[in-house]
């Protein structure tokens, strides 16, 4: 169990999201970075699509009640757990009793936090993303609080590693690929251009459901009457005012706003991850050239991720205990790269600890 | 009939629009061809909007659109009574909204007639949108057709029931709403852990049947 001490608002319970109920007025939801997310599960050997907690540039605070594993992936950040201190993209062993804090550092928006088995709450129409809008799913269907406590799914307990993940190989301002949609053709000549060319600055209205972004004002001829359509993630709608806005993972499922492209998938991400600020330009991409997207960047990385990273030796809570009190034995005494025997303890455990090899 | 026009929205999705007018005959269809097309392998889901079919596939699919074409051929010739029309839910509402009064003032009529013309016709759920189990209801009796609030209300309870434009609808969960509100319903439109959660399908019917404050 994982006791909310203390954060800031906006942090969910997400996974892979809700699919499957677009008729039913259900958005996507899950994580904004799925990518991020999943390689988070990756490493500590989890089942794909199990839920972790999404930071989006958040300060928290939280205590573990059991022995267990995390992975942090996704945005920048500073982590600190007892005397260490941590970036983004590493696992980490976490001793019973133990407070992790975690705030945000430049780079990035959105962080997660995964656990070995997972945050544990209720399946809801196949998926325990948090669905603001509808208030169900992920922690009681709202964003965490403090004093919440936050059940963890079973998995093998494990001898303490920490090692760091390899990030994605994303170039986080590469121009972001975009099929055109139907009301692309009805742009002025000269929008598509500016379209194209952009330079479009993320304002400050962005969030998990949209990104508003602000540039040259682009005009539209002869758009006949929309009706309402369902639409998805990364589409790209060109409201009255000729500024572009972005639907992302909380977007409602209807739209009527002509559209003008949508961001593939395999970006997505990425774009989730972009500050208000930042600046963006969009690349023209073929429906029929994106696959691609069947085999992207992200999916090859995740793949290397399931081949390099095995989440260590399993260990019985015994062990775990005997060593957590030499961590904390270690930690008083400020020395970092001490070696230690155990064996004497622990016959059954004839290994030698160096909390620095072992990260604990 | 116009031409359908099918569009990209993005590598796995895709807008099939049937063209042309609205016509409630052209919407029966659409709701035909998202129940054959649910079935298909490579369709992840579908999801009806009004004359269109938005369609999600699992990946690309090289004859997708060729398929959506004949089959949108198929149900366009099927006799009217094949066409299966939805359920029927009646939804008991409270008439005391806070913009019953400017609506009168709008159309000219008394709030009682408001009232009646509202809850007069047979609606059908066009599509669910907008929240989780919202649906977009109509057609609204002309007279009553008003546009949306410049300003929407921050936020309006479950069981709303508003207007705007030529629809009608009842907000599924508490948010923001720039329609006008009519009345309230104590019917739950959406509850998460029910089955089926939506109380309304696209290609149902509805009555609104007016009852005393309680």
């Amino acid at each position: 169990m994982i006791e909310v001490l203390a954060t800031t608002p906006h942090v969910t319970v997400q996974d892979h999201g809700r699919l499957g109920h677009l008729s039913e007025g259900v958005p996507r939801a899950g994580a904004a970075d799925l990518a991020a997310l999943a390689a988070g599960n990756i490493v500590l050997g989890n089942p794909e699509g199990l839920a972790g907690i999404e930071l989006p540039r958040a300060v928290i605070s939280l205590r573990f009640h059991r022995h267990t594993s995390i992975a942090l992936t996704g945005a920048s950040m500073i982590a600190g757990l007892g005397d260490r201190c941590v970036d983004s993209w590493t696992t980490l062993s976490v001793f019973a009793g133990q407070v992790l804090e975690i705030e945000p550092r430049p780079g990035g928006t959105y962080s997660y936090l995964t656990v070995a088995g997972g945050i544990d709450v209720p399946l809801v129409l196949g998926s325990r993303s948090t669905q603001l809008r509808g208030s169900f799913g992920g922690h009681m269907g709202r964003p965490l609080k403090i004093g919440d406590r936050l059940p963890v799914g079973a998995a093998p307990l494990r001898f303490p590693f920490c090692c760091p993940i390899q990030p994605p190989p994303r170039v986080g301002l590469a121009p972001f690929r975009v099929i055109p949609a139907a009301e692309y053709a009805y742009l002025d000549p000269e929008s598509r251009a500016d379209f194209w060319n952009g330079p479009w600055r993320v304002t400050a209205q962005c969030n998990r459901a949209g990104h508003r972004l602000e540039g040259p004002v682009l005009t539209m001829k002869g758009v006949p009457e929309l009706r309402s359509h369902g639409i998805v993630p990364g589409i790209v709608q060109l409201p009255n005012g000729g500024q572009p806005v972005v639907q992302m993972c909380d977007a409602a499922t209807m739209g009527g706003y002509p559209k003008i492209g949508t961001i593939i998938d395999p970006d997505l991400g990425r774009f989730a991850q972009i500050s208000p600020g930042s600046i963006v330009r969009f690349m023209h991409c073929e429906a029929s050239t994106s696959e691609g997207t069947a085999s992207t960047s992200d999916t090859d990385w995740l793949a290397s991720l399931a081949e390099t990273h095995t989440p260590g030796p399993e260990a019985d809570a015994a062990t775990l205990d005997l060593l957590a009190a030499v961590s904390r034995l270690s930690a008083c005494a400020g020395d970092s790269a001490s070696e230690f025997a155990i064996s004497r303890k622990a016959p059954d455990h004839t290994f030698r600890l160096r909390r620095d090899v072992w990260g604990i | 009939m116009t031409a359908p026009i099918i569009s990209s929205l993005g590598a796995r999705a895709l807008l099939f629009d049937a063209g042309g007018a609205f016509s409630l005959t052209v919407q029966e269809r659409i709701w035909a061809l998202a129940r054959k097309v649910d079935g298909w392998d490579e369709v992840r889901e579908t999801c009806p909007g009004v004359t269109n079919l938005t369609v999600v596939t699992w990946g690309p699919s090289a004859d997708l659109e060729e398929r959506l074409l004949e089959t949108w051929e198929e149900v366009r010739r099927l006799p009217k009574k094949q066409v299966a029309p939805g359920r029927l839910l009646e939804i008991p509402v409270v008439y005391d909204g806070v913009d019953l009064e400017l609506v009168s003032r709008l159309s000219g009529l008394s709030p009682a007639e408001v009232i009646a013309r509202h809850a007069a016709p047979t609606y059908s759920a066009f599509a669910i949108g907008s929240h989780p189990g919202f649906g977009y209801l109509g057609p609204l009796d002309p007279v009553l057709e008003v546009p949306r609030r410049a300003e929407p209300r921050i936020s309006m309870p479950a069981g709303t029931v508003s207007i705007a434009g030529a629809q009608t609808g009842v907000s599924a969960s508490d948010g923001p709403t720039g329609w006008h509100v009519l009345g309230r319903t104590s019917l739950r439109m959406f509850v998460a852990d029910r089955d089926p959660p939506a109380l309304l399908a696209a290609g149902d019917r509805v009555r609104f049947v007016p009852v005393a404050r309680p």
